[in-house]
């Protein structure tokens, strides 16, 4: 029996890559939990996709600060999620936070997955909150962290969490 | 006697850590809809923890909506001045902040889809919440609440909705029981609360 909260894997990257892939992942959890913390090479953004799902059955809406201005958008029948914010994206240098719990992701509805983006670089970022929405009533088994462009770089590490309730 | 002894330190070791594994991090009930009453109570909540986290995956029976606030409430505290809270939240085209006005079931801590299957068809679509509720068990501090929420519906409508509130109940009683309640509608069977507590070191 699972604990209730523990780590599943974790990687830190000691060679710089595209995608960063958690797979094979247990139906035992009720929740999952990623978080990763990265710079890349181009200063893109990066994508979430589950199960290699790579038709427009994502959707999410944000809430997002500048450290100006706050606003809020939306993606709807989309390709992938897109945590990262729109104005920024990762660094070069400076690693950014990112996490996402996904809900019920062994269950037979769609799944719903709350974001939170936290990117600071001293001058200059974004805080962002995200619900996001994978219309498909398979269990999640796969989650790709995927760069836009470029790769993460070395020193990247992404942990993912299973969740069990009671 | 030696075997009663023996006996005594089993119990107590099944009775240890309620629900599943141990650390920081218990799991401590979790209860689902019924389908037919629009509260949820998790009552006799321990004391042994120093914070307290619920996550959401919620939707109400009702069939208009698209979506429709719910409320918790401490301790059967129907005083509504007792409750105070404030959001931030997005729209997918507007960012919006407020607070919501005391009401009698407590206050707004997230929201929650109904079971609509057309205009729009929100089939196996659900409302999601963190809420953390921080040193609950404290007898000399009011209490104060955070939730994370979202709601994704896939529409421009404006429905789909994201957001942050934080809460505060004007009570130094630790928290031993608290009631979620859905504005409209019941609770769909599919609807689930999860329960964990959190201790400090």
């Amino acid at each position: 029996m699972p604990a209730t909260y523990e780590p599943i894997a974790t990687t830190t990257l000691g060679s710089a890559t595209a995608t960063i892939t958690f797979s094979s992942i247990p139906a035992t959890y009720t929740d999952l939990r990623f978080v990763i913390v990265a710079t890349n090479s181009a200063g893109s953004n990066f994508s979430v996709r589950v199960n290699g799902d790579t038709g427009n059955n994502y959707s999410q809406t944000d809430l997002s600060g500048s450290g100006i201005i706050a606003g809020s958008a939306r993606l709807t029948n989309f390709g992938r999620f897109v945590p990262t914010a729109t104005g920024l994206g990762l660094s070069t240098t400076i690693p950014h936070l990112y996490t996402g719990d996904l809900f019920s992701y062994a269950g037979s509805t769609n799944k719903t997955v709350l974001f939170t983006n936290s990117e600071d670089e001293n001058g200059n970022g974004y805080l962002v909150r995200l619900v996001g929405l994978w219309r498909n009533t398979t269990a999640i088994n796969t989650i790709a962290l995927i760069s836009d462009s470029g790769t993460f770089n070395i020193g990247t590490t992404a942990t993912l969490y299973g969740i069990k309730n009671a | 006697m030696w075997w009663a002894e023996l006996l005594n330190s089993i119990v107590a070791l099944l009775e240890s850590g309620a629900g599943g594994g141990g650390g920081a991090f218990e799991s401590i009930a979790t209860a689902t809809g019924t389908g037919s009453s629009g509260t949820i109570t998790f009552s006799s909540i321990p004391s042994t923890y120093t914070h307290l986290q619920i996550r959401a995956l919620t939707k109400s029976t009702n069939t208009a909506g698209p979506t429709y606030n719910y409320f918790i409430r401490f301790n059967s505290d129907t005083t509504a001045a007792n409750y105070r809270n404030h959001y931030l939240r997005g729209t997918g085209s507007a960012a919006q902040a407020g607070s919501f006005d005391s009401d009698t079931n407590g206050f707004v801590i997230g929201y929650t889809p109904v079971a609509r299957t057309s205009s729009p068809d929100l089939t196996n679509m659900f409302g999601t919440n963190i809420i953390d509720i921080h040193d609950y068990a404290s007898t000399t501090k009011n209490k104060t609440v955070r939730s994370f929420f979202g709601t994704e519906l896939n529409t421009t409508d404006g429905n789909s909705i994201v957001g942050l509130q934080s809460g505060l109940w004007v009570n130094t009683a630790a928290v031993s029981s608290l009631s979620l309640f859905v504005e409209i509608g019941n609770w769909t069977t599919s609807t689930v609360f999860s329960l964990y507590g959190i201790k400090g070191a």
